[in-house]
């Protein structure tokens, strides 16, 4: 999967952080969202994904890769 | 269940998600004067701003902070007024309150703390005014209902639910078999803090909304969240997280308010149950881990080290 944020939405909630530590950061001074990797592997899929619905600004977006055949 | 038109839809399974209507005052009908729930409430009081209005908002809470600290931005002339002493007093206590009214006073709002609105005046079907507890007038363009919100549950009179403050619920967002409540009109038990609790904020119904439906499809998992919630007011951001009773403790636990940014934690029958940041989103981040461990509020305020381990 790959991962979007909106850094200019972003509300510093930090409820990514807490879904997915792994792939997600607060900037220190005003808690705006760090992307920490674009494309995190497939065992925290489910966690961005709770990082995607939980976002009370709706800012994380997540485009699924097509499986290759 | 039976709608307006008389059609009726059966169910096998039913979650209940109609929220809250604002409180208004008599007279809420003139032209003028606002609540703010929806979007077209929204839409209506922004279109009447541009005209550069005397701006009154009747309520000190999040929702009437907020609106002052938005049109106050706006470069109006707004006047906020609240029968309890500090703003945001229910939400934050008295400490908090305090400094939230420091900070609207710094940015040219006025607050009319501790007196109540007696009622509106108007002419010609337009606001003119309102007049206040302590016999003055405030003179207004626009005022603005902030007054807290009531559950609507009306059409759920005599459904044989029970309807206390809002609908009540069990632990797992249960009304009665098959029938789910979610949001601003659920009353349930959480059981972190083992008490009954309904929340407004934004998160919750997000979180909420998932626990029910999750239940609702057998999960019978317990919902037992972390309240969050957050207030932006001129530059400042205020971030909490837990719950916040009116007789809690207080402790400042970083920074200092005297330097615009600090947490502080709320101690309550022994345990943390609240933390709260002002301008420190991602220390008040880390610090959600006490409320949500149930930490020990003498450990916390106690041990030195322990405190400085808290914010890491």
């Amino acid at each position: 999967m790959k991962v979007i944020v909106d850094q200019n939405k972003c509300v510093a909630s930090g409820q990514c952080v807490l879904s997915a530590p792994e792939v997600f950061d607060q900037r220190e001074e005003d808690g705006i969202v760090v992307l920490l990797t674009e494309t995190p592997p497939e065992h925290l899929a489910d966690d961005v994904r709770q990082a995607t619905a939980l976002c009370p600004a709706r800012v994380i977006w997540v485009e699924e890769q097509e499986q290759k055949e | 269940m039976r709608l307006d038109n008389r059609e009726t839809i059966g169910f096998d399974a039913l979650i209940i998600a109609t929220g809250v209507a604002p409180r208004r005052l008599p007279d809420s009908d003139l032209a003028g004067v606002h609540v703010l729930r929806t979007l077209d409430d929204a839409l209506h009081l922004r279109a009447a701003l541009p005209t550069g209005p005397r701006v009154v908002v009747v309520g000190a809470g999040l929702l009437g902070t907020e609106v002052a600290a938005a049109t106050r931005t706006m470069n109006l002339k707004v006047t906020v007024v609240e029968p309890e002493p500090v703003p945001v007093r229910r939400p934050f206590g008295d400490r908090i309150g305090a400094l939230v009214g420091e900070l609207h006073r710094d940015h040219g709002t006025r607050l009319r703390c501790g007196i109540p609105v007696r009622r509106l005046r108007g002419a010609a079907g337009r606001v003119t005014g309102a007049d206040l507890g302590d016999g003055t007038t405030l003179p207004a363009d626009v005022v603005v209902l902030a007054l807290g919100s009531a559950p609507a549950t009306r059409w759920l009179t005599g459904s044989g639910l029970r309807l206390g403050d809002g609908v009540e619920c069990d632990a797992l967002c249960q009304a009665a078999p098959g029938i789910y409540a979610a949001g601003d009109i659920a009353s349930w038990h959480n059981q972190r803090f083992c008490t009954r609790m309904r929340l407004e904020h934004r998160m919750n119904a997000t979180e909420q909304a998932m626990a029910a439906a999750g239940n609702l499809l057998g999960d019978a998992e317990p919902f037992a969240p972390v309240p969050y919630f957050w207030t932006d007011q001129y530059d400042t951001r205020i971030q909490a997280y837990g719950i916040f009773p009116p007789d809690a403790d207080v402790r400042i636990v970083h920074g200092d308010p005297v330097d615009g940014y600090f947490a502080a934690a709320y101690g309550h029958h022994g345990r943390v149950v609240g933390v709260l940041g002002w301008n420190t989103p991602r220390r008040v981040r880390t610090s959600r881990r006490l409320v949500a461990e149930r930490a020990s509020w003498t450990a916390l305020t106690d041990t030195p080290a322990l405190r400085s381990a808290t914010v890491n």
